[in-house]
């Protein structure tokens, strides 16, 4: 079976899942099949011993017709398993095909516009501040990986998300191991006091909540924010993760390092400082926790969402990310999530993926700042600042596109004043002589 | 009473091999209510149909089985009593 012209990939996925289980279930009749007929075929044997020790004419004659009846039913699931596992291994290689053909022409597609691709990044980049734009970004990206690995330009490639995603991952991987950082792991070291802000009603809470931190300036770098709502009467406990913060001692898990955890470490070094924060914060074990995340802290979060650890102790489904690059990571169906974006903001566009759109997993674009003149052009510039998404908030709570009515609603905190807290996370040296140090040192100096 | 816990087993498996059996053309139908177009996707869907009927055959001698089980347990049910009245006359 080749991969059928009017391929239509939710068919052919279906139909996959249903040859899967199919083969399953028939393996499963298989084996009863099998069970019962050797039982059956017990009890004949042992009725004749019984006849026989009793000196009774001989009784199990239908018995005998059933075991044989179940052994025909038995070779029929038998030559049913085989044919299903058949079918099964002609789907998915369709599937295959199909994901092979369409990105062989993606690829051929991105090389053979390399030089209108660079062309765009520099005039678009010109007309941006010098920044590329979140598309020039993402294709510039692309382009660089494939045209740097053989494998994927003129042998197996893969999907150009999975590139992408294998590629950074593993170029974080490397200075997770090689970088000076490896020997640090992430604790929480301070809790602030309790205090008090005003919700609007709206999402727009999430950006005031975002704002507490950004404007704290940098002697309150690696602090997060944990806010307590109450929401159709039971308890929200509301995450509120930073951007990039450049300037650093090496301490802060939000440097640029941090990007490294984002991408290496799937985040997992956050789960445990956060859980601790949020059981400080009155959290219960079971209670909703809603996840939001600028620039950096959106990957952070996004990652979150699908870490085991939080996942058991909270009701984690709904995330909001401002301007981050989490088109790599793949969200579980069930998470509702929305994700802001500035189309002229290069920062989304960094892991040279465009975020996948799932039922409720919403990504809203926007054609650049409306409120230029008030934003700060920080290192990553002005679409990039957190009160550009801010507006782009605020101008979606005010106009609200329909399809995005059930979002807003979701994701929108009762009004009132809510109380939230700060809590600092700081890298600190791994306790010696552990075994797992004793491992990290054994790879550091194989590696050497 | 030992023949009988037997074929009370028997009865069990047979029993679920029938209803998940039905359970997987029905399943298979509706991979057949899906779009397929093109020679490879029809010749796909036949092959589903194909399976289908194997699996139609395969509860056709289900089903036969079970008329015999019933005759099965009637014939050990009978054999057991007459044990028992060997057992007791003795």
């Amino acid at each position: 079976m080749g991969y059928d012209v009017n391929y239509n990939s939710l068919d052919y996925a279906q139909s996959r899942q249903i040859c899967q289980q199919v083969y399953g279930q028939l393996q499963d009749v298989q084996a009863q099949l099998l069970r019962a007929s050797v039982r059956a075929q017990e009890c004949q044997q042992q009725s004749q011993n019984q006849c026989l020790a009793n000196g009774i004419a001989n009784y199990g004659y239908a018995v005998g017709v059933l075991a044989d009846k179940l052994r025909t039913g038995y070779h029929h699931a038998t030559e049913a398993v085989i044919d299903a596992r058949r079918l099964e291994e002609k789907v998915s290689a369709a599937i295959e095909n199909y994901v092979r053909a369409e990105t062989r022409i993606e690829n051929s597609i991105l090389v053979s516009g390399k030089w209108q691709i660079l062309a765009d990044l520099w005039n678009n980049t010109r007309h941006n501040d010098s920044r590329p734009p979140t598309q020039d970004m993402e294709s510039i990206l692309k382009l660089f990986v494939l045209l740097s690995s053989p494998r994927d330009r003129f042998g197996f490639a893969r999907p150009q998300p999975e590139m992408m995603h294998e590629t950074t991952q593993n170029l974080a991987e490397f200075i997770k191991i090689w970088g000076p950082l490896r020997n640090k792991e992430l604790k929480l070291s301070d809790s602030g006091p309790v205090e008090k802000i005003e919700s609007d009603g709206t999402v727009n809470t999430f950006y005031k909540l975002h704002q507490v931190l950004n404007d704290a300036g940098p002697e309150e770098d690696g602090k997060i924010l944990i806010a307590e709502a109450e929401k159709d009467g039971k308890n929200v406990h509301l995450v509120i993760l930073p951007g990039t913060q450049p300037d650093s001692d090496g301490q802060n898990p939000f440097d640029t390092y941090g990007i490294i955890d984002g991408f290496g470490l799937d985040s997992e070094n956050f789960a445990g400082p956060i859980a601790e924060a949020l059981k400080i914060s009155g959290a219960q074990e079971g209670d909703e926790v809603i996840l939001s995340g600028y620039s950096q802290g959106g990957i952070h979060i996004a990652n979150l969402m699908k870490n085991k650890f939080l996942g058991k102790k909270f009701k984690m489904k709904k995330m909001l990310t401002f301007g981050s690059p989490i088109g790599h990571i793949d969200l579980p169906e069930d998470i509702r999530s929305l994700s802001l974006e500035d189309s002229k903001d290069m920062v989304p566009g960094t892991d040279g993926t465009e975020n996948t759109r799932k039922k409720d997993q919403i990504t809203v674009k926007f054609d650049g700042p409306r409120i230029e003149d008030q934003l700060d052009d920080g290192l990553f510039g002005k679409p990039h600042d957190l009160d550009n998404y801010g507006d782009h908030l605020k101008e979606m709570v005010e106009n609200p596109v329909p399809d995005l009515q059930d979002n807003l609603r979701e994701f929108a905190i009762p009004p009132g004043p809510l109380t939230y807290r700060k809590f600092k996370i700081e890298r600190k040296e791994r306790p010696k002589n552990t075994k797992h140090e004793e491992w990290e040192e054994e790879k550091y100096r194989m590696g050497r | 009473m030992m023949f009988q816990a037997t074929l009370d087993s028997v009865a069990f498996q047979l029993d679920d091999a029938q209803s998940t059996t039905r359970f997987a053309i029905e399943q298979l139908a509706s991979i057949n209510s899906l779009t397929w177009r093109s020679t490879a996707g029809k010749a796909f869907a036949s092959e589903v149909s194909q399976l289908s009927d194997r699996l139609i055959a395969l509860t056709k001698a289900l089903g036969e089985a079970e008329s015999y089980l019933s005759l099965a347990i009637r014939e050990m049910n009978a054999l057991e009593a007459q044990i028992l009245d060997q057992r007791m006359a003795s």
